[in-house]
């Protein structure tokens, strides 16, 4: 188990995709057709700055108590996929945005 | 077996197959996206422009696309009303009444664009009582394109109702005064063309694929 964990920390942060149904994606449409759906994925263990070192440093000192602060980049989406038309289980079409990642980095 | 819980809904694979090609997907977004679109004012669609996206999403994509989108063959009621939906009817294709088929007809002919692809689409699916394929060109895919060819045009066709595969431009020959049949004669190519209605079944059950003919 821990080899297959090493294993999968060591992919850098990148775009994977799926096929999913529009169902499942958990936005309140039913629909049972298919769309290609693209998430970030991976880790930032490259892309760690001074920045980061310096903030875990100084809530290390206590000098940050209070507020939430992430010290470490994340791996999110840099910029949406096109939107995205469907038909739902009632003959009703929709369009929805900003649904599914195009480009990922660390940020 | 007639215990298959899972349906094959052939319509609904099309909506597939386009959603995971990127020019598809992006093409049919756009007219959906057009054609669904209220005015906040009149609240209604913007019929033009919805046609004219229409017209582009046809143009540009494949028709490995465009034909299991628009002529997948269907056995339940479901399937049929998703590929009577392709072209979002309400914007596209229905208005509050049926006028006369000389309206949209005269239209078309002021058209350029409408006036070719209605002359190609003569053509290309004009019967034959005398071919094995009830069609004068003998070649269904030509038909085919041609049909998608006017969808986006003053006489728009579609299916006209789901529960058969018999399409129609939204008129009728009601009152056509000494042009009946002139009217008649253009509303019979779409309700009652057998090189049309051979071009879809055949589409539907893959024997288009070799339009050879046997001796």
């Amino acid at each position: 188990a821990r080899m297959k964990r090493a294993r999968v920390h060591k992919q850098p942060c990148t775009v994977k995709e799926l096929e999913v149904s529009v169902s499942e994606l958990g936005l309140g449409y039913v629909s049972d057709e298919t769309v290609l759906f693209r998430y970030c994925s991976g880790t930032c263990d490259a892309a760690v700055r001074n920045y980061d070192f310096s903030l875990q440093s100084i809530r290390g000192k206590k000098k940050i108590k209070k507020e939430k602060v992430r010290a470490r980049p994340c791996c999110r989406p840099l910029s949406y996929d096109d939107d995205i038309s469907f038909l739902d289980s009632k003959n009703h079409y929709h369009t929805i945005k900003e649904v599914s990642a195009k480009d990922c980095g660390c940020v | 077996s007639e215990n298959e819980v899972t349906q094959v809904n052939r319509c609904l694979d099309a909506a597939k197959a386009c959603n995971v090609d990127e020019t598809c997907q992006k093409l049919r977004t756009d007219y959906v996206t057009v054609c669904i679109r209220q005015s906040t004012r009149t609240g209604l669609c913007n019929r033009s422009k919805c046609h004219k996206a229409l017209r582009k999403f046809f143009d540009r994509v494949p028709a490995e696309y465009t034909n299991e989108l628009l002529f997948c063959p269907c056995e339940d009621t479901a399937c049929a009303e998703r590929r009577r939906q392709t072209i979002v009817p309400a914007c596209s294709y229905e208005s509050k009444e049926k006028p006369n088929c000389l309206i949209p007809l005269d239209a078309c002919k002021d058209n350029y664009i409408c006036r070719s692809r209605f002359a190609a689409f003569q053509l290309e699916c004009q019967p034959s009582l005398q071919s094995v394929t009830g069609c004068a060109q003998e070649n269904y895919a030509a038909c085919l394109l041609a049909y998608t060819g006017i969808i986006g045009s003053a006489i728009t066709p579609n299916y006209v109702d789901n529960s058969s595969s018999s399409v129609s431009p939204w008129c009728t020959c009601n009152t056509s005064g000494n042009r009946q049949e002139e009217c008649e004669k253009f509303l019979h190519l779409f309700t009652d063309n057998v090189c049309l209605q051979n071009a879809i079944h055949a589409f539907g059950n893959g024997t288009n694929l070799n339009p050879a003919l046997n001796p």
